[in-house]
């Protein structure tokens, strides 16, 4: 698996003119990475992520995968979104195997019914793995928000995509929730190896789950720093969130970020001094 | 969960089950969409059966109402009674029950599949929405001699014209719950692999359903309303027909008793699809859509 983005550029026609979302941005992914989008709020990090899926139009650039330009989405490429997209008509374990009752995903010809039959058992064990055993039979309503999610990812990784994209999914989620949710991520990424894209604007998340992170600057947005996380993945416990290499790194990427918003920083500082002399 | 690996969170057991019993719960009466106690809605809604009922009575029996506009309810009570003795009340709910249901099934079958397309592509929308919009504002009693023209003066010209009376409206209330169908639910299909049909047929079918099933609910309501009209065309039977011959003779206590008949047929038929419909979708959360 390889995925090269090539001078990736995104602008929007608005009522007020071009609205220049992501400057043209070039990176590449390589096999079982598992890369963060960091950056602040607004700066494109959702509309590369969507750009990638096949969701959005590319304005300019290209993005291949396995050489292939993306034209479109597919399976090959699987989405887990920050709002809760479950079908409320199905019950958990239909959602989970929404996809292997798609005819693109299975064209009938020999072997069908054998790999079909391997993916449903990858459904059991992926919602297992994620403690829905007793929640097979429950509707999405029934659910809590980090339950949820946990459908969500299993829904996407079940048909085993090249790549699988994240953006922000557990951002609606409470800080608790949001730990848990982080450390099986991090195990499942661990052991099913997959690629994962995961777009956030938590520093520490980032740092926690990523082998690779990527820094956006504020819109429009382009990369302004590509790094390597020294951790291994089976480093990644909840204590590695206290380590002093952890916290380093943690301070840097956010000296990072905040560099990119210095000025703003200044303007607030006027006005919130007019703000007290008004009062 | 013993050799796995634990990654299985434990903050989310499954909730325990215990055997039925009271939960002290303090009523809402005033909340936003919250339920009040069921005792306390259907004791509300007898109220307000009586209250009407009262009001009736009570300026019935007063000397500045005529009693031939606004009967007695004890007179219509005895010409229900004199009239349940009578076969033409019986054939004539037959008659227009079987008229109405059939116009009513007859655009619900053609108004599905059109109201998916027409809210599932902005092409179908644009050739049949403006059209429909159009047909929508058209009084339905001016149809009548071109309908009899087209359908003759038989049954099928009755049940069409109720079809008439109901299709237009149905497609573009389809179309609009297709529409409410929230766009994430489409691009995450997109990428699980799902192709247009299948979104069409697999996802916005699926979740507009118990939309779509209220408001066929509507319109069988609206389906009786084209009644009157319907029965306009040559009938000598039918509770549309009757009220109209009744009203040429002024046998107001007669009127009475088939308008309230008609809304307990109403009333019935509302009751029971509202019931199929929390049946057939008990996934959908009703209370906060
Ligand atoms: N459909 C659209 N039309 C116009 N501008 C848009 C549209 N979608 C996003 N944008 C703009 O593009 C920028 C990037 O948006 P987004 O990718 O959602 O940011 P992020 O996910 O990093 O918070 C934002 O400033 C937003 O206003
Ligand atoms: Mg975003």
């Amino acid at each position: 698996m390889k995925l090269q983005v090539q001078d990736l550029e995104k602008a929007y026609a608005t009522r007020k003119g071009v609205v220049q979302a992501v400057c043209p941005t070039s990176f590449e992914v390589g096999d079982g990475e598992f890369v963060s989008l960091v950056g602040p709020s607004g700066c494109g990090k959702s509309t590369t992520l969507y750009m990638l899926s096949g969701l959005e139009e590319v304005t300019g650039g290209r993005i291949l995968l396995d050489g292939k330009e993306v034209r479109g989405p597919g399976a090959d490429r699987g989405m887990v979104f920050q709002n809760y997209t479950l079908f409320p008509w199905l019950t958990v374990l239909e959602n989970v195997q929404f996809s292997l009752g798609l005819k693109a995903n299975f064209r009938p010809g020999e072997q069908t019914t054998a790999e079909i039959m391997r993916l449903v058992g990858r459904s059991y064990f992926l919602l297992d793995l994620m403690g829905l055993h007793d929640f097979y039979d429950a509707y999405p309503r029934e659910l809590s928000g980090g339950m949820k999610q946990r459908v969500a990812i299993a829904r996407a990784l079940v048909n085993q995509p090249k790549i699988l994209l994240m953006d922000e999914p557990f951002g609606a989620l409470d800080a608790q929730t949001r730990e848990e949710m982080q450390e099986m991520l991090a195990l499942l990424s661990q052991y099913e190896k997959t690629t994962i894209i995961f777009v956030t604007h938590d520093v520490e998340e980032a740092i926690f789950l990523s082998s690779r992170i990527l820094v956006f600057s504020s819109r429009p947005g382009r990369i302004i720093s590509d790094i390597a996380v020294p951790f291994g993945r089976d480093e990644r416990t909840l204590n590695l969130k206290v380590e002093p290499e952890f916290m380093r790194m943690k301070r840097e990427i956010m000296t990072l970020l905040h560099g990119s918003q210095n000025n703003k920083a200044e303007d607030r500082k006027t006005l919130l001094e007019k703000l007290v002399q008004k009062a | 969960m013993t050799t796995e690996i634990n990654v299985a969170p434990p903050a989310a057991p499954a909730p325990p089950v215990t055997p039925p019993r009271k939960v002290r719960q303090s009523a809402h009466w005033f909340d936003l969409r919250k339920d009040i106690p069921a005792w306390g809605y259907k004791t509300l809604t007898v109220v307000s059966f009586l209250a009407l009922f009262s009001l009736w009575a009570w300026l019935s029996h007063q000397d500045f109402v005529n009693k031939i506009f606004l009967p007695q309810p004890e007179k219509v009570w005895t010409t229900f009674v004199q009239l349940l003795d009578d076969d033409n009340m019986w054939t004539d709910i037959k008659v227009s029950f079987i008229r109405v249901t059939a116009g009513f099934l007859l655009s619900a079958v053609l108004a599905l599949p059109i109201g998916l397309l027409l809210g599932s592509y902005k092409i179908a929308e644009s050739v049949v929405q403006p059209l429909a919009e159009f047909i929508r504002y058209v009084p339905v009693p001016a149809l009548i001699p071109m309908l009899m023209l087209l359908f003759g003066i038989g049954e099928l010209a009755k049940i069409m014209l109720i079809f008439i009376g109901t299709f237009f409206q149905m497609v573009l209330m389809v179309a609009d719950e297709v529409r409410r169908v929230p766009y994430e639910l489409l691009q995450v299909s997109y990428t699980m692999g799902a192709k247009r049909g299948e979104i069409v047929s697999k996802v916005l079918l699926k979740a507009a359903m118990p939309g779509i099933f209220d408001v066929m609910r509507l319109c069988n309501g609206w389906a009786w309303t084209y009644l009157v009209v319907a029965e306009l065309i040559a009938a000598n039977e039918g509770m549309g027909y009757r009220i109209l011959k009744f009203s040429r003779f002024l046998q107001t206590p007669k009127i009475f008793v088939y308008l309230i008949l008609l809304g307990v047929i109403g009333l019935t038929i509302d009751i029971l699809l509202r019931r199929i419909n929390a049946r057939l979708f008990q996934w959908a959360d009703t209370t906060k859509r």
